[in-house]
């Protein structure tokens, strides 16, 4: 190349350099006269720090708390307390004990543990069938309860079950206010009652959902006066001779229980129902003039309404005990109803009213649940219940009669994890009052 | 009262205002320090956001005046033409310039990725329930956290990280470096003081055996390979996470409140673009590092595996993206209604039959999906305060990405399948189109204003997209300004983007024209967008909030 010819393509190459650096600013300008994203900002006035500290002013106390709840929480998860509890709770359940908790109201708390023996001497492997289990429980002003049950789950074939039993419970303050549905609250007395409990069950379960248990049982009652300060001495208010059962009990069962249960679950089932009929010869022995023959009959049923968020829940309970001529069933043992549900209480939902506010020979209930979830969190629920209970006690058939009915309801609320109910509040209204309730359970 | 009972109740009123006073002071003698650690975490977030800030939030006086007078609050990280500005928490790029199809594949990237042909030495363990990560470092001496994709939904945790990886940076935000990778168990070489970290809440050392058998918990490919997301550590020093309200704690240089900030606004936008269902603080991260010998923070926006049809170790939970954590207005209208009220994830998940589109997508429609309805598992006052104008902006920028732009992020997740990259890309495009025609109706969708000569031009980006035909023009609205006071001067109707605006702009130094789309029905307000011309041109330009 001539040297000529490289000064011209030099001298056109610095011309067209610096005419592009001229015009296609220039081009861009006619275009767009502005750089959009120029950190040029607009004049915005600083607010006074006053105008923070009085808009925030009724803020600032819950900082406080906001502040301690924020640092609990921070522990908990940067020391993952959380998940260390939960491993040493599974550690302790892999032992074959299980702790619980136990709410039965905001004051009444309590808890347990059961302990399966053959998984705590590590021989579950060796005898998958055995049971040997102790169980404690313990409710403040309530219960203590221990027990132990030794059997087998699977006896020479698929579905047949043994074990027996025994029981020794105390129940300090078990309300009494006499029996019939004319009694009143105003007799309200408590008795201390101690049941000790030996027995033995067979049976047989021809499938998963049904089952039909022969039991034998003998029973220690004790009754003394109630541990209750605010209510009244039971044989003071009523005349041992009254009372059929005052003095304790010594008897013998036997009995026949039938289990049909199709729910799907124990607690927050959204189909099926459970059917359970129970009866059962009982003799009083060692002076106790108890000889009666009890049944018991109890359906529930659960009704999805177009979504398993909303369910209709029907509980019906029924008892009747016949007594022979010349003996008597003890008052101990008839049928009860008020307050939440029967375990650890003895009692059946009748929530208007208080725990074993209706004694007497028979007994019939009705629960009407509605129950919708208002909440979900992957397996964490938060239903809704409104609920009707409506029940009476009676001596016999003929005293029967639809106007004595009892009834209460009420709303809660239900909160569950994998359909175990967590956490409960309920208020119910009866004609004696209101009552709340703060559970870990649903009652049926 | 005494003399005593006097001088003792006007102690706890001095206790009460040096109280006062102390507090916000506080808060500000603590942004003295440079560049401050701010820990957090799951449980913490949860309390403060659903908990106590939803509770608490009428007792803000501000807040509930507003509220009331249903008054915005119009961001402050915005620059006189209604843009942000690169930052230290966002950068404009996308929207800025396009970026090819290879660049959006990639995103941002520091490396390849780990390198696979030499051991990688696994420092730390994490084993929670389904959920397997590692801590390892590669041969180039590079560490990368593995995210393994739980047992049964092959890849549907890995690519969801991955490909929103690529739409967030694409957007605008910092992003760590994520990429897919095969590996095979006997690559992995326990470190000499690794950790294992895992549901028991002990921390125990990490052996082989353990490794092990974890991993055969661990779902595998066709050719045996575990597939995991590298998340690359970050160069820097890490400051915990940023707040999502209130002021930032790490940094004394920055003035702004989190809710006074579009870019974190409009994640709420963003986040229902990619079904981000986890966006709050616990997915950020703050980090100080040194440029040109000065020290500077960074933050970034991490851990994607909640987004898409993902959520950590699972498909997305039905009511996910439709409620809060703990959600007080949907939980009253079950209640009030006796369970008669039938939410719209219910709906969803019904005509879906109950289940998802394939364990490697998870569960990602658009059905019952509204841009204004969207709900990240927390609430978040800068998410409540996003004004049209926020929205706008960010709606403008999920409109600038083409289905075939898209399309190349999502090939960065890897996924074997072709319908599974194919229902990806379709639901992300038709999401894009529905929150642009929700958002573009909500604010005055013009935008690209050119000033040339006297003639003023734009696009309306709603037509543009197909959203809206030109109707009925639109209406234009000129002040002139007279000392400080702004004078109207004309107001008409158009039909065509431009406007010339010769006769006014020689008697005024500056001249505001309003416009706003012209309706046909009278009485109805249209939002605006105002343009502040001057003598050089274009000075402002400012969408109506």
């Amino acid at each position: 190349m001539k040297p000529f010819a490289s000064k011209q393509i030099a001298v056109f190459s610095c011309a067209t350099v610096l005419i592009g650096f001229i015009f296609i600013p220039m081009a861009n300008s006619a275009n767009e006269s502005y750089d959009r994203y120029s950190t040029q900002y607009p004049e915005i006035a600083e607010e006074p720090a006053w105008k923070e500290i009085v808009n925030h002013a009724l803020v600032y106390p819950f900082e406080i708390l906001r502040g301690i709840a924020d640092g609990g929480l921070y522990l908990v998860e940067n020391y993952q307390l959380d998940q260390k509890a939960k491993w040493i709770y599974g550690k302790i359940q892999d032992q074959g004990i299980t702790p619980f908790g136990s709410v039965l109201s905001f004051t009444n708390l309590g808890g347990g543990a059961e302990t399966d023996l053959v998984k705590l001497a590590h021989l579950r492997a060796h005898f998958p069938s055995l049971i040997v289990t102790h169980t404690l429980l313990w409710n403040h002003r309530t219960i203590f309860e221990t027990s132990a049950k030794i059997g087998a789950e699977r006896l020479f074939m698929d579905g047949v079950h043994a074990y027996g039993n025994f029981k020794y419970e105390s129940r300090p303050e078990e309300h009494f206010n006499g029996i019939g549905h004319l009694s009143t609250a105003g007799n309200g007395t408590s008795y201390k009652m101690e049941v000790t409990t030996l027995g033995a069950t067979a049976g047989y379960s021809p499938t998963p959902l049904s089952s039909i248990d022969f039991d034998f049982t003998y029973q220690n009652i004790n009754i003394t006066d109630g541990e209750d300060g605010g209510r009244g001495i039971i044989d003071t208010t009523f005349p041992a001779n009254a009372i059929p059962g005052l003095a304790g009990d010594d008897l013998i069962t036997v009995g026949l229980t039938f289990d049909h249960d199709t729910r799907h679950h124990a607690e927050a089932s959204t189909q099926g129902g459970q059917e359970k009929l129970s009866v059962a010869f009982v003799n009083g022995i060692a002076g106790s003039n108890a000889r009666y023959f009890k049944s018991k009959l109890e359906i529930s049923r659960y009704l999805r309404l177009g979504s398993d968020r909303r369910v209709l829940a029907f509980h019906f309970y029924g008892e009747q005990n016949n007594s022979f001529s010349a003996h008597s069933v003890p008052f101990h043992q008839m049928a009860r109803l008020g307050g939440y549900g029967d375990y650890p209480n003895l009692s059946q939902t009748l929530r208007g009213f208080d725990n074993n506010r209706f004694y007497d020979k028979s007994a019939a209930l009705f629960n009407l649940e509605y129950r919708y979830t208002v909440w979900e969190h992957r397996e964490f629920k938060l239903d809704t219940v409104v609920f009707l209970d409506e029940g009476q006690v009676f001596n016999k058939y003929f005293r029967f009669k639809l106007k004595n009915f009892r009834e209460s309801y009420g709303i809660g609320t239900r909160l569950s994890f994998a359909n175990n109910t967590i956490f409960s509040v309920e208020v119910a209204h009866g004609d004696e009052g209101t009552n709340f309730y703060v559970k870990s359970r649903a009652p049926f | 009262m005494s003399k005593a009972e006097r001088l003792f109740n006007f102690r706890y009123l001095v206790i009460a205002a040096v109280l006062l006073t102390w507090l916000p002071l506080s808060a500000r003698a603590s942004e003295m320090q440079e560049f401050k650690g701010n820990a957090s975490g799951t449980y913490r977030d949860i309390f403060d956001q659903n908990i106590f800030y939803e509770g608490t939030k009428y007792l803000n006086f501000d807040r509930l005046f507003r509220a009331i007078r249903r008054q915005p609050v119009r961001a402050k990280d915005i620059n006189v033409f209604d843009e942000v500005p690169d930052n230290a928490y966002f950068t404009n790029r996308h929207a800025r310039k396009k970026l090819s199809a290879q660049a959006l594949e990639k995103g941002y990237s520091e490396t390849e990725g780990p390198d696979t042909k030499g051991p990688l030495t696994v420092l730390k363990a994490k084993f929670f329930d389904s959920l397997a990560s590692l801590l390892v470092r590669d041969s180039r001496g590079d560490e990368y956290v593995l995210k393994f994709d739980p047992y049964s939904h092959l890849a549907l945790a890995t690519s969801s990280e991955v490909i929103a990886s690529r739409f967030y940076y694409a957007i605008g935000y910092n992003v760590p470096q994520y990429s897919i990778v095969k590996i095979r168990t006997d690559q992995l070489v326990i470190g000499p003081n690794a950790l294992l970290f895992d549901d028991s809440g002990f921390q125990k050392k990490l052996t082989q055996e353990k490794l092990q058998e974890r991993f055969l918990f661990l779902p595998v490919d066709t050719e045996g390979n575990f597939r995991a997301s590298a998340g690359k550590i970050l160069p820097g020093t890490y400051l915990g996470t940023f707040q999502f309200k209130g002021r930032g704690k790490h940094n004394p240089g920055d003035s702004l409140k989190a809710e006074e900030r579009r870019s974190i606004r409009a994640l709420q936008v963003f986040a229902s673009w990619l079904n981000d269902y986890r966006m709050s603080r616990i997915s950020t991260l703050a980090v100080a590092f040194e440029s040109n010998g000065k020290r500077e923070m960074k933050y970034y926006l991490t851990d994607f595996e909640d987004t898409l049809g993902a959520v950590l170790d699972r498909e997305k939970a039905p009511m996910f993206t439709h409620e809060y954590l703990f959600d007080y207005g949907e939980t009253i209208k079950s209640f009030v209604s006796l369970g008669g009220y039938v939410k719209p994830w219910q709906k969803r998940w019904k005509e879906a039959d109950e289940k998802s589109a394939s364990p490697a997508v998870g569960y990602f429609d658009n059905r019952y999906f509204d841009p204004g309805r969207f709900k990240t598992q927390l609430p978040h006052d800068a998410f409540k305060d996003l004004t049209p104008a926020d929205a706008f902006w960010a709606a403008k920028t999920v409109m600038s990405f083409s289905d075939d732009e898209i399309a190349a992020m999502v090939k960065a997740g890897r996924l074997s399948r072709r319908e599974d990259e194919d229902h990806l890309t379709k639901t992300l495009a038709e999401r894009r189109d529905l929150i642009g025609r929700y958002w573009f109706e909500r604010a005055c969708p013009l935008d690209d204003f050119k000033f040339s000569g006297t003639l003023l031009s734009f696009t309306n980006l709603a037509v543009q997209a197909g959203f809206q035909d030109q109707g009925a023009g639109y209406q234009v609205d000129i002040d002139q300004m007279d000392g400080k006071k702004r004078q109207p001067v004309a107001s008409f109707t158009i039909r065509e983007n431009s406007i010339d605006l010769g006769r006014w702009l020689g008697h005024s130094q500056n001249l505001w024209v309003g416009i706003s789309p012209a309706s046909d029905e009278k009485n109805q307000k249209q939002p605006h967008v105002f343009i502040q011309l001057g003598s050089s041109g274009i000075l402002s330009i400012e969408h109506e909030d």
